[in-house]
C-alpha cells in the first residue's frame, strides 16, 4: 500500500515534468523568436539582444529547459506581459472564483446526474429511463457556451429571476447559472455512466447470489450494488474536479466570471503568452493533483486495489 | 425463410436505427456543406445596406432574408448554410488524423511490452490530463493562426482517448495464438502489427473516428466562440454565436439557429459512433 502510494506519487511528479516540457516547448521553441514576441513589434535590435540574454536564449536548449523547470518548481511561472507582475500572483488572485464555480458545478452535476442515472437503471425502459436518455443525449451534444447564453436569455433576461452574469454578492444568485451550465453537461455524463455501471453490476453473479440467499432488494442495492458503483462515480468526480479547476474557459467567458479561464481568455487579446501558458501549467497541475487524490482514495474505498497492490 | 427475408433480417440487424438516423444526418449535413454556394440565397459575407432596420438592428425574417439578418446586415440563412463548411472540414480532417495516430500509438504501446510500451502509455495518460481548451488556446496563439495549425492543435489534444482504448484491446489480441504463430513463422513486429493486429481493431477505430469528430465539432466551435479558432471573415457556427451574444436580448434567434446546427452535427456523429460501438460489442469477436 505504501509502495503503491509512493509509486503513484512519483508518477505524478513525472507527469508534472512532462507537462512542463510541453509548455516549455510551447513558449520557447514554437515561435520564431520569443524575444521579438516579448519585445513587441517596435523594439530595436539591441533591445531584442538584451531580452535574448535575459531569457537565456543564447544558451543551449537543454540548459534553458533545466532552468525553466527549476523556475517552475519554485513557483515562478514568468511575468505577465500585459500586467508586468508575476503570472503566479495573477493565477492565485483569480483562483478563488474558479474554485467557487468548480464546487458549484460538481454539486449540481451530481445532484442532477445521480438521480437520473439511478432511476433509468433501476426502472429500465420506463418513461423515466427514456426521458433521462433524451436528457443525456442533448446534454452531451449541446455546446456549453450555447447552454450558458440560452440560460442567461431565459432566466436572466426574460424571466428576470437571476442576474445577467458577473461576480459578487449575492453569491448564490450569481453562481447558479454558470454552475448549472457546467452541471448540465456533467450531469448527462454522470447519468450515462451510472446507468451503464449499475446495469453492469446487476448482471454480476454476486448480485444473484445475494438475491438467492434472501436479501431484500434494498439490502442488495445498498450493500452490493452501491459499493461497486462508487469507484466509477468517484473517478469521474475526481476527473471533473481537476477539469473544472483547470478553468472551464468557455463558461467563465460567457458569464464574465473572473476565474483563471476568463483571465486566460482576456490574455488572448493582449497576446500575453506567459500568462496563458502559465494557466495551462497551473490547470494541468490541478488535474494531476485531482487524479492523484482520486487514485489514493481508491486505496481507501476499494479493497481490490488495496489488496492488489 | 426466403433468401430475401434473410437478407432483410440481416440488413435490419446490421443497420440499427441510430446508424440510419445518424448516418443520414451526416450525409445531409455534408451535402449542405458541399453545396452551400448553390443552396444559399445570398453571399454569406455581403453586408446588405437594406439588411438592417433604420435603427441599425438586425431584420426579422422576410421573403428576401428567410431567417432575417445578423448584426452586420448579413443574411442569416446563408451564413448558417455556409457555417458548417469549415467546422466539418476541421472535424473530419482532425478526426481522421487523431484516430490514425491514436490507433498506431495504441497498437504500438500494447504490442511492445516493457519499457517502451509503458512509456508510450504513460505519455498518452499525460496528454489526457492536459486542460484541452486552455492548451488549444495557447497553441493557437503561439502558432500562426491558420486552418492547418488549428487542425494540428486539435489533433494533438484529441488522439489520446483512442490510443488508450485501442491499447486495451490490443493487450488481449497480443496474446492470441495467431499472433504467436505469425511470429513463430518469422514475421517482423511491424508486419504482425499491420497485417494481424490492425484488422482486429479497425472497427473500433471507425467507431472512435465518428465519436472524435463529434467531440471536435464541440471543441472547434468552442475555440471559434472564444476567438481562438476560425477567424472572421470565414463563417462558422461558433463564431456566429459569439457575434450574436451581444444581441440576445433583441434577437435571440441569431444564437438559436447556429446552436441548433452544432447540436444536430454533434448528435449525428455521436449517434452514429455509439451505434457502431454497440454493434461491435454485440458481434462475437473472432480472436482465438
Amino acid at each position: 500500500m505504501v509502495v503503491y502510494s509512493l509509486r503513484r506519487l512519483g508518477w505524478a511528479v513525472i507527469e508534472l515534468l512532462m507537462v512542463g516540457a510541453i509548455t516549455f516547448f510551447l513558449i520557447y521553441l514554437v515561435p520564431a523568436d520569443p524575444a521579438r514576441a516579448i519585445a513587441g513589434p517596435h523594439a530595436n535590435a539591441a533591445t531584442i539582444q538584451i531580452i535574448r540574454h535575459q531569457l537565456g536564449l543564447d544558451q543551449p536548449v537543454y540548459w534553458q529547459f533545466l532552468r525553466y523547470i527549476g523556475r517552475v518548481v519554485r513557483g515562478n511561472f514568468g511575468t505577465s506581459i500585459q500586467y508586468d507582475v508575476p503570472v503566479i500572483r495573477l493565477l492565485w488572485q483569480h483562483f478563488p472564483a474558479t474554485l467557487l464555480l468548480t464546487i458549484g458545478g460538481v454539486i449540481l452535476e451530481v445532484l442532477i446526474g445521480l438521480p437520473l442515472g439511478l432511476i433509468s437503471a433501476f426502472k429500465r425502459h420506463s418513461i423515466w429511463d427514456h426521458l433521462s436518455s433524451g436528457f443525456v443525449f442533448l446534454g452531451l451534444a449541446m455546446p456549453p457556451f450555447w447552454v450558458g447564453t440560452v440560460l442567461l436569455f431565459l432566466l436572466g433576461y426574460r424571466l428576470k429571476l437571476l442576474p445577467i452574469g458577473g461576480y459578487g454578492a449575492p453569491w448564490a444568485a450569481h453562481l447558479l447559472l454558470p454552475a448549472l451550465t457546467l452541471g448540465i453537461g456533467g450531469a448527462a455524463y454522470y447519468a450515462r455512466l451510472l446507468r451503464a455501471r449499475v446495469l453492469d453490476v446487476m448482471d454480476q453473479p454476486f448480485v444473484r447470489v445475494a438475491q438467492a440467499k434472501g436479501l431484500s432488494y434494498r439490502q442488495v442495492v445498498i450493500r452490493h450494488i452501491g459499493p461497486n458503483v462508487l469507484p466509477s462515480l468517484l473517478t469521474q468526480m475526481g476527473m471533473d474536479w481537476g477539469y473544472f479547476m483547470g478553468g472551464v474557459v468557455v463558461v467563465e467567458v460567457v458569464f464574465g466570471w473572473p476565474g483563471i479561464g476568463w483571465q486566460a481568455w482576456m490574455a488572448i487579446q493582449n497576446l500575453d503568452i506567459p500568462l496563458i501558458v502559465g494557466t495551462v501549467l497551473f490547470g494541468a497541475g490541478w488535474i494531476i493533483l485531482a487524479n492523484l487524490v482520486t487514485d489514493l482514495l481508491y486505496l481507501w474505498i476499494d479493497p481490490r486495489v488495496r489488496m492488489g497492490s | 425463410m426466403t433468401r430475401y427475408e434473410t437478407l432483410v433480417a440481416q440488413w435490419r440487424r446490421n443497420l440499427p436505427p441510430g446508424l440510419v438516423v445518424g448516418g443520414g444526418l451526416i450525409v445531409a449535413l455534408t451535402l449542405i456543406a458541399l453545396f452551400a454556394p448553390q443552396l444559399a440565397p445570398h453571399n454569406p459575407a455581403t453586408l446588405f445596406p437594406n439588411g438592417l432596420t433604420a435603427a441599425g438592428t438586425p431584420l426579422p425574417p422576410s421573403r428576401v432574408f428567410p431567417l432575417g439578418t445578423d448584426a452586420y446586415g448579413r443574411d442569416e440563412l446563408s451564413r448558417l448554410l455556409y457555417g458548417g463548411r469549415v467546422t466539418l472540414l476541421i472535424a473530419g480532417v482532425s478526426g481522421f488524423f487523431a484516430t490514425a495516430i491514436g490507433t498506431v500509438v495504441g497498437i504500438a504501446s500494447a504490442y511492445w511490452e516493457g519499457f517502451w510500451g509503458n512509456l508510450i502509455a504513460r505519455f498518452t495518460d499525460i496528454v489526457m490530463s492536459l486542460p484541452v481548451t486552455l492548451l488549444a488556446i495557447a497553441m493557437v496563439m503561439v502558432t500562426e493562426p491558420n486552418l492547418g495549425s488549428l487542425i494540428g492543435v486539435i489533433v494533438f489534444v484529441s488522439w489520446s482517448y483512442t490510443a488508450r482504448l485501442i491499447r486495451q484491446e490490443v493487450l488481449t489480441i497480443r496474446e492470441a495464438e495467431y499472433v504467436a504463430m505469425a511470429r513463430a513463422l518469422g514475421a517482423r513486429d511491424l508486419r504482425v502489427m499491420a497485417v494481424h493486429v490492425l484488422p482486429q481493431v479497425i472497427r473500433t477505430a471507425v467507431a472512435r473516428f465518428t465519436l472524435t469528430v463529434s467531440q471536435v465539432v464541440l471543441l472547434a466551435s468552442g475555440l471559434s466562440f472564444l476567438g481562438a479558432g476560425v477567424q472572421s471573415p470565414q463563417v462558422d457556427w461558433g463564431l456566429m454565436i459569439a457575434q450574436a451574444q451581444n444581441y440576445y436580448s433583441s434577437d435571440p434567434s441569431l444564437m438559436f439557429w447556429p446552436g441548433l446546427a452544432i447540436i444536430l452535427t454533434v448528435a449525428a456523429f455521436s449517434m452514429t459512433g455509439e451505434a457502431l460501438a454497440e454493434q461491435l460489442s454485440r458481434t462475437p469477436k473472432v480472436r482465438r
